[in-house]
């Protein structure tokens, strides 16, 4: 008679949410074009060919993994946003075989010999770049360029901010990092002179604060910087937009925020004076902005509940903080999210995600 | 009429405005051959009184309860028996079932109906009537004489909860009985206080129907407490027992304790049927729905009509359906094909498209924390998930499996579409101590 033959799952629901495991890592990668295409346009080509190359060796290492353990998940698209997570922290002109084998190290060696997605204990994206900053110091610090705004030309060698700022005073740290850059002749755009007296006329003036110079170059990118991690405005952009649709969960990386920027603002100086500090520039140099969302955010690899979130944030960026003014790398960050992510077992322990209700309820 | 909030955590709000529907359940066509399953309840299969070749009136036993939560079967159309076959049931289970080729006059349908005169039964007469009825409560597979003996002989009631409350927010069926059979749901109320004597009744609605609760607070018979009328907000599963008990506790309507009886406004009628005028129970009102249904619409169906035959009642699919499923997309169960006959437990035939049921392959937990926010008990099913994959089965009871009620909310909201209440269901049955 009619028989359809339609599938039978043997149990319910048979109506799920809309959001799938895949829906998630493509959100996220999404929210992450823009600020590309704004390197692309800020340091010209050069980086698409990078985020080529760190995608692409993401993709063909998670492929080669599936193969070997025959389970396939490129499709859960987690690979290609650990690809762009990577790409996102290299300089522009990098050599390419720097983001190719992180890439690589951060599927094979760091997600896959956990299992795959959902087995990593650390997270992969990370402990690539941490892996490039490892082995690949000199490249690293070979590959910064200045923006073609502030250059005139394509892929013209300078250091960061922040390696700009150690090598001008000699290691030690400062204030007012930007008066310091300013005087040891680090560039400055007209775009940026023109915005800082535009908002000073009409916002800061009248407030009777004013903003020096810099900030705003800083914030749109343009200065050397990482591929990804130059357009701080972008990525906050991108950020409130994956918290706002729930991809992302905020509790940490607010955490992160909070502590990083207060430990920053409070100790500034040489000199040791209070809340003398640079919060502003502690946040929006280097790739805190990133990792702080696209890194804590990651729910595999941090806690669940959240007060652990909360903690796992807060602790993210104590350390992150102790090894920027104390470390031997100028941005340690991707160091103190791997350092916690070790003590994610932990905090789960103290703080179990549920039995919330189960106290309350009587039965 | 008073509001009540919902349970403290978990829960979904699902989407999803209900089904505009022509005011009353359209009569479905009847059958030219019931498949009746000798199994509609929770207990046993009942044993088959007939055989092939046999006449049977519309409304003659054909199976009789054989032990506990087993029920009698009687035959919704008159006719000849064809054969006695098997069935497979939605859910996948099979049991043994009586084929009835439709001929011969209707004794009952259409006719004028005779009533008893109930109010002079004493009470065990009344368990008795809805017994050799066959009534079943269609909320968990209980015959209702057996659920109403059992909670008789635990103690006194204290109150009486109607629901009109349904896991699927699309279902009208109670909401339609409660306005257009409202003397019929009030008399078997009566009849209900009869037996359990409460001391007190309430009715609890859906917020979006205020009316219709406004419509019922205070409403009475000649016997038993007057009906209070509560709303909760929507939210999945509010339905359960379990729930509404935790709500009314939470706003102190009730103790926590209190020895409550659920019963649906629909069941009730049905007990007004079997008791005033001897009606076994031999038709539902069956909603059917679902994107891929042209015109849904709820039927009055006779029991054994196969579920293809509704579909083509409602204008057949707009496209072809995903998945049929019986009894809600949330917590019912799946039909293999469409001669899965109606019976006394369905409520509701859906055929889900690919947008309502968004499948995707299944993924590792990538421990994103959706379905502990989804429990509404509370628990920790990524855990209780854990648990089952490193075969920890008996573990789990102590994790929260025995507080677990399958609603499958966890299962909903994981975007690894991991089968959580699946696992759940299995580790149940493995490990009997799990269940309460
Ligand atoms: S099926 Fe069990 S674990 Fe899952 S949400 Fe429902 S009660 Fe919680
Ligand atoms: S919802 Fe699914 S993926 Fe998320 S924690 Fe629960 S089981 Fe894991």
């Amino acid at each position: 008679m009619r028989r359809h033959g339609y599938p039978i799952v043997s149990a319910a629901p048979f109506a799920h949410a809309a959001r799938s495991t895949a829906s998630l890592c493509f959100a996220a990668a999404a929210a992450l074009a823009p600020a590309f295409a704004w390197s692309a346009w800020i340091f010209g080509p050069r980086v698409m060919l990078v985020a080529i190359v760190s995608i692409g060796s993401a993709l063909a290492s998670e492929g080669l993994a599936n193969l070997l353990v025959r389970r396939f998940t490129l499709g859960d698209g987690s690979a290609l946003l650990s690809g762009l997570i990577v790409a996102a922290a290299m300089p522009p002109g990098v050599a390419l075989h720097v983001p190719f084998l992180s890439s690589a190290f951060a599927m094979l060696a760091v997600k896959w010999t956990f299992g795959g997605l959902g087995g990593n204990w650390m997270n992969p994206a990370l402990a690539g770049i941490a892996f490039a900053q490892v082995n690949w110091r000199g490249e690293l610090l070979g590959g910064w360029t200045m923006p073609r705004i502030l250059s005139g030309v394509d892929g013209l060698s300078a250091s960061t901010p922040l390696g700009y700022l150690a090598d001008a005073t000699g290691g030690s740290r400062v204030a007012m990092p930007l008066e310091v850059l300013k005087k040891a002749g680090y560039p400055v755009s007209a775009f940026d002179g023109k915005v800082t007296s535009f908002l000073n006329d009409h916002v800061f003036g009248p407030l009777g604060a004013e903003l020096p110079g810099g900030y705003v170059d800083l914030a749109l990118g343009f200065r050397p910087g990482a591929i990804g991690e130059v357009a701080g405005i972008l990525l906050l952009a991108a950020s409130v937009f994956l918290i706002a649709r729930k991809v992302l969960r905020w509790e940490a990386p607010f955490a992160a925020f909070l502590v990083f920027g207060l430990a920053s603002r409070l100790s500034g100086g040489t000199d040791g004076e209070l809340l003398s500090g640079d919060a502003l520039f502690a946040v929006f140099s280097g790739g805190f902005i990133m990792t702080a969302f696209f890194a804590l955010g990651d729910p595999v690899t941090t806690p669940v509940s959240r007060p652990a979130l909360a903690l796992f944030g807060a602790g993210t960026g104590a350390l992150a903080f102790v090894f920027r003014r104390w470390g031997a790398q100028p941005d340690g960050v991707a160091f103190a999210v791997l350092m916690m992510n070790a003590l994610v077992p932990l905090l789960d322990k103290a703080f179990p995600p549920a039995g919330r209700a189960r106290e309350g309820r009587t039965r | 009429m008073k509001r009540l909030r919902n349970f403290r955590t978990g829960g979904l709000a699902i989407a999803g405005a209900p089904v505009r529907l022509a005011e009353e359940a359209r009569n479905a066509y009847l059958p030219a051959i019931a498949t009746i399953p000798l199994r509609q309840h929770l207990g046993p299969a009942a044993r088959c009184v007939v055989k092939s070749g046999d006449r049977v009136e519309e409304g003659q036993a054909i199976g009789r309860a054989e032990g506990r939560d087993s029920a009698d079967v009687h035959s919704p159309v008159p006719g000849v028996v064809r054969r006695v076959s098997r069935v497979r049931l939605a859910g996948g289970l099979e049991c043994e079932a009586v084929e009835i080729a439709l001929s011969g006059a209707f004794t009952r349908l259409g006719k004028p109906k005779r009533l008893s005169p109930w109010r002079s039964m004493p009470r065990h007469e009344i368990v008795r009537t809805i017994r050799e009825r066959g009534l079943v409560r269609a909320s968990d597979g209980r015959p209702l004489a057996d659920a109403l003996s059992v909670f008789e002989d635990e103690g006194p009631c204290e109150l009486v909860v109607i629901t009109a409350v349904t896991g699927e927010p699309r279902n009208p069926i109670e909401a339609l009985t409660l306005s257009r059979r409202r003397e019929a749901v009030i008399e078997g109320f009566e009849m209900l206080c009869r037996v359990l004597s409460p001391l007190s009744a309430l009715a609890v609605f859906d917020a979006e129907d205020l009316g219709l609760a406004a419509s019922w607070d205070g409403a009475k018979g000649a016997e038993g407490p007057p009906i209070q009328a509560y709303s909760v907000p929507r939210r999945y599963p509010q339905h359960l027992p379990g729930q509404l008990a935790a709500a009314l506790a939470e706003a102190k309507v009730t103790a926590a304790a209190t020895r409550t009886f659920f019963i649906q406004p629909s069941l009730l009628a049905e007990v007004y049927e079997a008791v005033a005028e001897g009606k076994p129970s031999l038709e539902r009102c069956v909603l059917v729905a679902g994107g891929a249904v042209k015109t849904p619409s709820v039927l009055k169906v006779r029991i054994g009509t196969s579920i293809g035959a509704l579909f083509e009642e409602c204008g057949g699919f707009r496209i072809p359906p995903q998945r049929v499923v019986l009894n809600g997309a949330l917590d019912g169960l799946a039909c293999a094909d469409l001669d899965v006959p109606v019976t006394k437990t369905t409520d509701m035939v859906l055929a889900l498209t690919a947008e309502e049921t968004r499948t995707r392959p299944e993924r590792a937990c990538i421990r994103c924390g959706a379905c502990v926010d989804a429990c509404p008990e509370g628990l920790d099913p990524m855990r209780l998930h854990k648990l089952y994959g490193s075969r920890r089965l008996s573990e789990m009871p102590a994790a929260g499996l025995s507080d677990c009620t399958l609603c499958g909310a966890c299962a909903y909201a994981c975007p690894s579409r991991i089968p959580l209440a699946q696992s759940f269901s299995i580790a149940r049955a493995r490990s009997p101590e799990a269940s309460r």
